[in-house]
């Protein structure tokens, strides 16, 4: 398990609609914003790499210090982006894989619109599952 | 009299056409989401809901008595039945089960364990109060209606709303007879 | 690709990496020049930049290549050696806080846009940036790793002044003030040496300058020495040409001008000076030694054997532990020699032979493990292939090299390593790859002091910024690092101008942590800078922070109100999101002509109240819809704003939302009214007008409004004491997430229109912020359907105030809360009218009937439960019509009660807790003003209760005749005690009505076995119910109350002397009626049913603790049970009545029997009845007869005769078909026996009386006879009135059988 990870997804308009720590390291009072700082930075780079693959889990795109973001985007080009200093890619990309299908049961729900932030309790559940399964 | 009614409406429905369940559920999803913005209030969603649903449930009886070769029930417990076991059924796909029936036999509950309207869906805080399914409880009311049975369905289970099942409590208010064309004299 | 030559890394490397000429002077040599303000180097140095000397240089290859530009450095022999750390720190710190300075300006100024960010380019960057690189990179400068700053040539100068100049230049170079560079033997001393005399012209003539010249010529070599005249000019003769020095001259103060005594001749000598300096000597001497320098490499290290050689000979000083920076290499070294080789070569512009120089020496300090060296070198390649300009690959891997090669080498490493990076940096710059300089920017950053990192950060950002396509977010978050690095290295201003350049990049996107953190931290640095409105401005933006955790949102809280205390004026906002106000919330209650008594009732849905009040207002000459009074003053407008009294205030309840998690102090919550009085209802329109067309504006709009607000409150508070309306203040604190609704009042003074604009508060006593209720729009649309009223809001917040009319207040007395079904109470009804006009006629309505109506007077003054028992009947019965008058309608008028002004009125009502559940009381109190002049022509006073009624007693009754006696019955009633606790004493049980009479069972005994019934315990007990209706109850109509008048039975226990109640009395009586209204069925009591009435009451004992807690117990429980009909549905009772038993003996006659039936009437009108008897003769007994008659003749015949004629003047024989026929059918099972007289009897009977009809029957053997074989037949006659519709459904005729009598025969003896 990563002693810090923080997980965001970040709609298409490029705003984060859900954000959670799934590190196992005591949350900091700073971490919160360092980690959002890095992040949002992290989308340029996702930017240029998103259009030259086609591959929805682009690896490592960015570091800061020790460090890394992880991406994955979405056919909607919805970014799923994970900040950790764990290094197991297969991990991190069955993460991805899971939440992907999560968000779309997600996206399916009619009540649910689009680029708004996911409240569901249940899939905040669901998700700390899955990082503390994989990562 | 009470005629053989098919006690499972899986002959139908294995011969009515389908539809894709997502696009199904989302399309109706869809409606509610519209009538959520338009009405802006819950309650007024759930009443238009509701009236959605009758206006399907008067149509939808008559392809149903066609289809399903159900003739008259007997009485109001056999009309649950059907409703649940054929009616559900062809037009869902899903089976409801008849449960708990009051003392004199006017009012039981029909017991949805799952549900393809809901798939996915999940209640935000914004919504609560809202009967997702309402229009089941139209559709069966108006169907009703249209067998000359006056008849109040309830929600009293929603999965939704964290219930372990689905629950349309319906309530026999009261049987118009039927009228025979001829007078009968003594 | 641009040339690198003139990139800027191209162009810096030319200016840094040039020959350094070291100065050695004399004192006087300084004297002389500081005269222009200038030292000597000073002077010299705008003449050191060669942009076009042609020169031809031949280096290692034959054919020689021509060098345009050309920089000498130079430095004294005091300042070639490695500036103290120190200093150059402060230098930087100090170049920086320079900056800083400038930008001071606009820090209170917007922050920049980030569209004319995206607009700029490189070159736009702040100058300050290459100064600071520039700066940086002379820091580490005549480091002896690297040969480039090493002093090519030397020159002395002595001033013509000097004695003995000979010995001056002599002692000049000597070594004791020479560099450590070449004292400890890092470079060659023996350097090119060059002799410079100055002659200052203002000492006179120049030969005996001349003559030194020629002296030093003998001495020094001929083309070594020069001799160069200054300070020509005449004073201020001249034209000024100082303007050469300024930009050389960085701590220039104006008084000086540079320059002053040197004229054009002195400038051009000096020129010449320097250009065959320069050309005559230094580059020759450069080319000289790059040859010498050559051969020998090429001597020891070319060619396969020195290779070898080398290897075998390093391999050899293996040993040698690595320092840091390696072995040490003496000058004579050949490394070092390789290495002068290499920088003089770059120098020269020969990049082949540095790089193959450089390369060569690479290899051997990689050996040799010197890594600082080694790095130098690969510094040093990578350049020379930029200059070169071919592989890029190779320039950045050697770049690469190097950095990390200096970083591996730790602290004394990592200052070079920044040069290099800068270098790299610049490279990449150079090659448009911005994305990689910011990486590269980003290394150094890190290993930077915070200060410089601060500068690389921001560096970084820019490339950022630059690169394409534009990464703005990596732009912003670096500016970000580097806001940070310069507060660390306590550079506010420049932080707080990279955090507002970030802000731009932030700016409304909804990553919340990012935008409280740096608007946190530009408020925060504002306000260490003192500029508190702007901190605060930052401030607001990040109050409602609800995602916060509670520590920071305190810490933001803290600081926000510490800045806006400093600010010292309060500060005012317009909508603060700090309570959050709930719009959907937002509720008016007013009371225009509908009044409450509480706000629950203002709160019930208006079209309830309408319903109920409907008939009230009717009887009003206006419709409810035009109240206003008629006259012009109602136009169109008043009709659709609302209306309220003058001196009665306006209620709005508003739901604030504290958003944080900590408590807040809100003060000072009020209402932003504005108030026309009725000259200006016009203007009021206009500016009404464009307050609506406000909304619709956008952020300015909003200000607008916010303005108006200001200037509204402001002058409300001015003249608070003489406003034409009041407000209401209210001050609270909210704990976190917590929600409070707040009620805000504002009562206006006079008449006119009022509008209720906004709402404003203080946030703990500092912040004063305006809420503009109309400015959004949205959320109206949306309340709209939720309102009280169903106008849109903004007409809703429209009021038109009128003068004052009286207005009743007031409640309903102890009327509680809980209650068991069936309690029956007296309440009062209290009513106030506060104002000096008296109102008349009330009307009252009650939406229950059924569980209050209003008492009469009288009932005020007796007290309570025994004022319904017996003994008190008699005043309750001349009472008794007024209040069942039209017992119908529950619409109750007070007879011409009127309530003076400020006087109290009060009114009985009756309660009684009809059935259990929870039912909500509306009463509606309708009345008139005394003074029609009022605007208003009646108010309406609407009072609502929420009541629970519990479950006490369930009754049921059952019904049937009782066999043996006519017109009585047995009655069973059922009683359980359905309460939780209460147990109750059964008291008493009456039937209603005259023409029922209930009595237990045997006279005299206790009818219920048990005193009281215990919580859920159940009891039946029976009765004797007796129909006694006397015909004479039949002369006029009946009244309501005497159908009342009923019958009791005690139930208590034996012998109580309790008083019965009277069921007739007023308040049961009504109750009893609306009961019988409830249980639906017409009043008119049908001799079918009964009612009964069941009177409990609670033990005595009962009294110590109350129910629910409440003080006054309930005394008395009615029950009320209706509409229980009796077995039979037929008018006519008979009843046949004779003796039981007869003896008789048969052998002297057949026995003859007389029975009397009596037949009783109870309908009301004339029936007719006849009754036939049939003959059980069956017809083989009717031929036995027959036979029988035959055989005796006299017997038979008289008997036949009989018979016959008995059968014979029969005339309704055929009709009596069926009779025989039943007859016949059930003969064969009865003895025989025969009616005597006629068997068919005809009986008109009055309403409601009774007569005897003789019957007799002949018996002709002794038995047990069943003379239940006759038949009634009964008809209703009708006097010619058509059917009611009451009898249309009675039955109007019928026929029973007869009722089995059994009369047994004996044979007496």
């Amino acid at each position: 398990m990563a002693s810090t990870a923080c997980f965001i997804i970040v709609s298409r308009n490029d705003n984060p609609i859900y954000e959670a720590e799934v590190g196992s390291a005591v949350k900091k009072e700073e971490a919160a914003h360092q980690h959002q700082f890095i992040l949002h930075a992290a989308l340029d780079i996702v930017q240029d790499i998103a259009w030259n693959t086609n591959a929805m889990f682009l690896k490592a795109v960015d570091r800061f210090n020790d460090l890394v973001v992880s991406v994955y985007v979405t056919a909607g080009h919805t970014r799923f982006m994970l900040l950790h200093d764990s290094r197991n890619d297969d991990g991190i990309k069955s993460f991805f894989q899971e939440v992907h299908e999560l968000y779309i049961k997600i996206l399916f729900n009619p009540l649910y619109l689009p680029g708004s932030r996911i409240m569901s309790s249940q899939f905040d559940t669901k998700v700390r599952a899955l990082a503390r399964k994989y990562l | 009299m009470a005629p053989v009614a098919p006690r499972s409406g899986d002959a139908v429905f294995a011969n009515v056409e389908r539809v894709n369940a997502e696009l199904f559920t989302l399309t109706y999803g869809a409606i509610v989401r519209q009538l959520l913005t338009d009405l802006e209030e819950v309650d007024e969603v759930n009443k238009q809901l509701d009236q959605m649903g009758y206006n399907i449930g008067i149509r939808l009886i008559d392809e149903f008595l066609a289809k399903s070769g159900v003739s008259r029930c007997v009485d109001f417990k056999e009309t649950a039945e059907v409703i649940a076991k054929v009616g559900f059924k062809m037009f869902l796909g899903v089976t409801a089960s008849v449960t708990n029936w009051d003392a004199d036999g006017t009012s039981c509950s029909l017991v949805l364990e799952d549900n393809p309207l809901v798939d996915f869906v999940e209640l935000p805080d914004t919504c609560q109060g809202l009967y997702y399914c309402n229009i089941l409880s139209g559709v069966v009311r108006g169907a009703l209606e249209m067998v000359s049975m006056k008849t109040e369905v309830t929600w009293v289970r929603d999965m939704l709303r964290g219930d372990d099942a689905y629950e349309l409590r319906v309530k026999l208010l009261k049987q118009v007879p039927e009228e025979y064309p001829y007078k009968d004299d003594e | 690709m641009v040339d690198p030559a003139s990139s800027f890394l191209g162009k810096m490397l030319l200016e840094e990496i040039t020959p350094v000429v070291m100065v050695l002077r004399t004192p006087l040599v300084e004297e002389a020049c500081l005269k222009n303000g200038l030292t000597f180097v000073q002077m010299l140095q705008p003449f050191c930049v060669f942009n076009n000397i042609d020169v031809p240089v031949r280096t290692v290859s034959d054919q020689p290549y021509r060098l345009h530009k050309f920089k000498l450095r130079l430095f004294y022999a005091s300042d070639i050696k490695q500036p103290n750390v120190e200093a150059a720190e402060e230098h930087l710190k100090e170049v920086v806080t320079r900056a800083a300075e400038k930008d001071l300006s606009d820090l209170s100024s917007d922050p920049p846009q980030l569209d004319d960010l995206l607009a700029m380019n490189s070159e736009s960057l702040p100058l300050w940036f290459k100064i600071f690189n520039k700066e940086l990179i002379r820091t580490l400068s005549f480091s002896e790793h690297e040969a480039f700053d090493h002093p090519v040539a030397c020159l002395l100068v002595v001033s013509s002044k000097d004695e003995l100049p000979i010995n001056k230049f002599v002692d000049l170079f000597n070594t004791n003030q020479l560099p450590s560079l070449l004292n400890d033997g890092v470079m060659d001393p023996k350097i090119l040496k060059h002799y410079l005399l100055i002659h200052d012209n203002q000492d006179g003539s120049s030969e005996k300058a001349t003559n030194v010249l020629t002296e030093m010529r003998s001495t020094f070599g001929m083309n070594d020495c020069r001799l160069l005249c200054i300070n020509s000019a005449k004073d201020g003769s001249e034209e000024r040409i100082g303007s050469l020095w300024t930009p050389y001259k960085t701590d220039t103060s104006p008084s000086q001008d540079l320059g002053c005594l040197l004229n054009v001749n002195d400038v051009s000598e000096i020129k010449d000076l320097m250009q065959d300096l320069s050309s005559k000597h230094i580059i020759p001497h450069m080319e000289q030694k790059i040859r010498v320098l050559n051969q020998q490499v090429s001597a020891t290290r070319k060619g396969f054997r020195n290779q070898i050689k080398n290897l075998w000979w390093r391999k050899g000083k293996e040993d040698t532990p690595d320092a840091p920076n390696g072995p040490m290499y003496t000058f004579s070294s050949i490394e070092s020699q390789i290495r002068v080789l290499g920088d003089y070569a770059f120098m020269l512009r020969d990049y082949e032979l540095a790089l193959s120089s450089c390369r060569l020496l690479s290899t051997d300090y990689k050996i040799d493990k010197s890594w600082k060296r080694y790095a130098g070198v690969q510094e040093m390649m990578a350049l020379t292939y930029f200059m070169l300009d071919q592989s890029r690959k190779e320039a950045e891997n050697c770049m690469e090299n190097a950095f990390s090669t200096y970083l591996k080498i730790g602290s004394t490493g990592q200052r070079n390593a920044t040069r290099c990076g800068l270098w790299w940096v610049e490279m990449l710059k150079a090659k448009e790859q911005y994305k990689e300089a910011a990486g590269v920017y980003f290394r150094i950053s890190s290993e930077e002091p915070s200060l410089h990192a601060a500068v690389m950060l921001e560096q970084a950002s820019f490339c950022y910024l630059f690169s394409n396509p534009p990464m703005l977010r990596k732009y912003g978050f670096h500016l970000v690092l580097a806001g940070n690095r310069y507060y660390m290295s306590d550079q506010k201003k420049h932080s707080i101008r990279t955090y507002r350049s970030a802000l731009s990049v932030y700016k409304g996107n909804s990553w919340s942590f990012i935008k409280d953190h740096v608007h946190f931290h530009v408020g925060k640095w504002y306000a260490f800078l003192g500029i508190f409105d702007v901190a605060v401005k930052h401030m607001l933006e990040i109050l409602a922070c609800s995602h916060q955790s509670v520590m920071t949102q305190e810490l933001f809280l803290k600081d926000f109100l510490q800045n806006v205390e400093k600010m010292g004026k309060t500060y005012e906002v317009f909508r603060l999101q700090l309570p959050i106000i709930n719009m959907s919330s937002l509720k008016v209650v007013f009371e225009d002509y509908r009044t409450y008594a509480s706000t629950a009732a203002a709160n019930v849905r208006e079209s309830l109240w309408q319903s109920l009040e409907e008939d009230m207002v009717h009887s009003l000459p206006m419709s409810r819809s035009n109240w206003l009074e008629p006259e012009a003053k109602s136009s169109k407008k008043d009709k659709d704003s609302n209306v309220c009294v003058v001196g009665e205030a306006i209620k709005m309840d508003i739901e604030f939302k504290n958003p944080l998690q900590i408590p807040i102090s809100i003060s000072g919550v009020s209402l932003i009214c504005q108030l026309f009085p009725r000259s200006e209802v016009a203007e009021c329109e206009l500016t009404e007008k464009d307050a609506h067309a406000h909304p619709y504006e956008s952020a300015s709009g909003e200000k607008n409004d916010a303005e108006e607000l200001r200037k509204l409150t402001s002058n409300w508070e001015l003249n608070s004491g003489v406003s034409s309306f009041a407000l209401s203040e209210v001050v609270f604190s909210m704990r976190g997430g917590e929600t409070t609704v707040v009620q805000l009042t504002v009562t206006p003074k006079v008449e006119g229109v009022l509008k209720i604009i906004g709402v404003r508060w203080k946030l703990s006593d500092s912040v004063v912020s305006y809420y503009n209720f109309d400015s959004d729009h949205v959320k109206k649309k949306n309340i709209k359907g939720r309102k009280k009223s169903s106008q849109s809001s903004s007409k809703n917040l429209k009021f038109v105030v009128i003068k004052s009319v009286p207005k009743l207040e007031g409640c309903i007395r102890h009327l509680p809360g809980k209650i068991y079904a069936g309690d029956t109470r007296r309440l009062v009804l209290e009513l106030k009218n506060q104002s000096d006009i008296s109102v008349k006629n009330m009307k009252m309505k009650i939406s229950h009937p059924r569980f209050v109506i209003p008492g009469s007077l009288e009932d005020l003054n007796v007290e309570f439960p025994s004022c319904l028992e017996k003994n008190s009947n008699s005043e309750h019965n001349d009472v008794q019509p007024s209040s069942s008058k039209q017992p119908k309608s529950s619409l109750f008028s007070f007879e011409d009660a009127a309530i003076q002004g400020g006087t109290t009125f009060f009114w009985p009502l009756w309660l009684r807790a009809a059935v259990p559940g929870r039912i909500s009381l509306y009463l509606s109190l309708y009345y008139e003003m005394e003074n029609l002049s009022s605007e208003m022509k009646y108010r309406i006073f609407r009072i609502h209760y929420d009541l629970e009624v519990l479950q006490s007693l369930d009754l049921s009754f059952q019904i049937s005749p009782c066999p043996s006696k006519l017109q009585e019955f047995l009655v069973r009633m059922d009683v359980v005690n359905r309460t939780s606790s209460e147990n109750l004493q059964l008291h008493q049980l009456s039937s209603v009505g005259h023409q029922w009479e209930i009595s237990p069972l045997q006279p005299n005994e206790a009818i219920c076995p048990l005193q009281l019934l215990k919580a859920g315990q159940a009891l039946s007990c029976f009765f004797k119910l007796k129909n006694c209706r006397k015909s004479s109850m039949f002369e006029g109509s009946i009244s309501f109350h005497s159908l009342l008048q009923g019958h009791d039975v005690r139930l208590g226990p034996q012998g109580s002397d309790k008083a019965l109640f009277d069921v007739s009395g007023s308040a049961l009586a009504d109750f009893h009626h609306h009961e019988r209204l409830q249980q639906g069925k017409s009043i008119q009591g049908q001799q079918g049913t009964v009612d009964f009435i069941l009177i409990s009451q609670l033990p005595k004992n009962r009294a110590d603790h109350g129910l629910e807690g409440q003080s006054d117990l309930p005394q008395l429980f009615s029950h009320h049970s209706c509409h229980h009909s009796i077995a039979s549905t037929s008018p006519v009772w008979w009843l046949m009545n004779g003796p039981r038993t007869v003896h008789h003996n048969f052998t002297v006659s057949f026995c003859e029997i007389r029975l009397g039936m009596a037949i009783h009437n109870s309908s009301k009108e004339a029936i007719s009845i006849r009754m036939s008897t049939l003959d059980v003769t069956s017809s083989d007994g009717q031929l036995s007869d027959v036979a029988a008659a035959a055989q005796d003749p006299i017997s038979s015949e008289n008997q036949g005769g009989w018979h016959n004629v008995s059968l014979g003047n029969d005339i309704k024989v055929t009709s009596d078909a069926l009779g025989t026929q039943f007859g016949k059918s059930s003969s064969d099972v009865m003895a025989p026996f025969v009616w005597a007289a006629s068997s068919s009897t005809r009986v008109e009977l009055e309403p409601m009386s009774t007569t005897e009809v003789p019957l007799k029957i002949c018996v002709f053997a002794p038995g047990t006879y069943n003379l239940s074989n006759y038949t009634m037949h009964w008809e209703v006659k009708l006097l010619g009135v058509p059917l009611s519709a009451g009898d249309r459904t009675r039955q109007l005729s019928g026929r029973s059988p007869g009722h089995p009598y059994y009369i047994t025969v004996l044979q007496s003896p």
